[in-house]
């Protein structure tokens, strides 16, 4: 369908007062009937971390942004950090509107299942948990680096589970047979939630990122958390008061090993983000974005 | 609403946003915030494939495949 919608296969979408399109994946628009459009931008990853992407994908990023850029009437973000990229691309502050992801969209563990994939992972015990693609962005080998450092100084060798598709990019494969590492691939959601819920800590340390979805949904089932400071569903521009996760520095491997460390053997931190993060998450709700949205699409109808 | 990779499995990506947004929106119909929405997505790539997206909001007309309906 993206594709359709770049080469023109598939024209504008006819009869509606507001055509939302939820990506940079937009159908073109036809403005002279009086149509709007608006085009939520998740982030402009591209540019803060090109080395991240494709130079196709770049390309495709681009255009797609300047599309919207230029005629979208209204574009909406996730977090200050996108507002903040999207403004010094020129676009007005007035035609941004901020809107937060939930966390209420995670579904009830299936304990059940969840056993038997950890069974089946040879996990029998403790363990701590990323979630992610495996892609440059995410930074996944320098958490595997971070936990080879951690490992040895934790109480025992609680392996590293990672969660994911894969990608594209250096294998990161290859690092399974680093002790302790654990790649599980795609697990279903009620098994996501059951690994959330029954991780000892939780670790997301992408290089860049537009929002977050993963901290939230770990948090949701309080699970002490630790995140890079480029993850603003967590941690935001301009966000006020105490981070409700751990907060390290993504290119350092020092720094997140002793995130870690500290998020899955500290009784007083682990407690505190427990309580902190799973009230953080429950306080981000799916019906208020959708409520953001009814009341931007009132004001442009 | 366009929805990309609305199906697609990446733990945090566009799809589990959409689908977050989705239920916000059915519950906001429920409390009578009532938006005619369609969705227009790929279609659904085989039967079983997994839990429809739309399958519990009312207030979400889909619409999948080449054409885009003209609502009446």
């Amino acid at each position: 369908m993206t594709r359709a919608w770049d080469h023109g296969w598939l024209g504008p979408v006819p009869g509606f007062d507001i055509i939302h399109s939820v990506s940079l994946a937009a159908p073109p628009a036809r403005a002279r009937r009086g149509e709007r459009t608006v085009v939520t931008v998740h982030d402009l990853s591209w540019r803060r971390y090109p080395e991240g992407s494709t130079p196709r994908g770049r390309r495709w990023h681009e255009a797609a942004l300047a599309r919207a850029r230029d005629s979208a009437a209204a574009l909406v973000v996730t977090s200050n950090l996108v507002a903040v990229d999207l403004r010094a691309q020129g676009v007005a502050a007035d035609r941004i509107t901020i809107v937060h992801g939930g966390s209420d969209h995670v579904v009830a563990a299936d304990t059940v299942r969840t056993d038997t994939v950890l069974d089946q992972l040879g996990v029998h015990g403790e363990f701590l948990l990323t979630v992610g693609t495996l892609e440059p962005r995410k930074n996944i080998g320098r958490l595997i680096s971070a936990y080879g450092l951690a490992r040895p100084t934790l109480p025992e060798p609680w392996p590293m589970v990672i969660v994911g598709p894969d990608g594209w990019g250096p294998a990161l494969r290859d690092r399974g047979s680093q002790a302790g590492v654990i790649f599980a691939g795609e697990v279903a959601d009620p098994v996501l939630s059951g690994l959330y819920r029954r991780a000892r800590a939780f670790a997301y340390v992408p290089l860049t990122e537009g929002y977050g979805l993963p901290p939230l949904e770990a948090m949701r089932f309080g699970t002490p958390t630790v995140v890079s400071a480029e993850v603003p569903s967590v941690h935001d521009l301009e966000q006020s008061g105490v981070p409700p996760a751990r907060i390290v520095n993504a290119m350092s491997v020092e720094d997140i090993a002793v995130g870690l460390v500290a998020v899955a053997t500290d009784d007083v931190i682990r407690a505190d983000l427990s309580a902190r993060g799973e009230s953080y998450a429950r306080a981000r709700t799916w019906r208020a974005a959708a409520q953001a949205h009814i009341d931007l699409w009132g004001s442009l109808a | 609403m366009a929805v990309q990779q609305l199906r697609r499995a990446v733990p945090g990506g566009i799809g589990a946003y959409a689908r977050g947004l989705l239920t916000g929106l059915a519950q906001a119909s429920e409390a009578g915030e009532t938006t005619d929405i369609t969705l227009y997505a790929s279609r659904p790539r085989r039967r079983g494939a997994g839990e429809e997206p739309t399958r519990c909001h009312d207030s979400v007309t889909p619409s999948w495949g080449r054409a885009c309906p003209v609502p009446s």
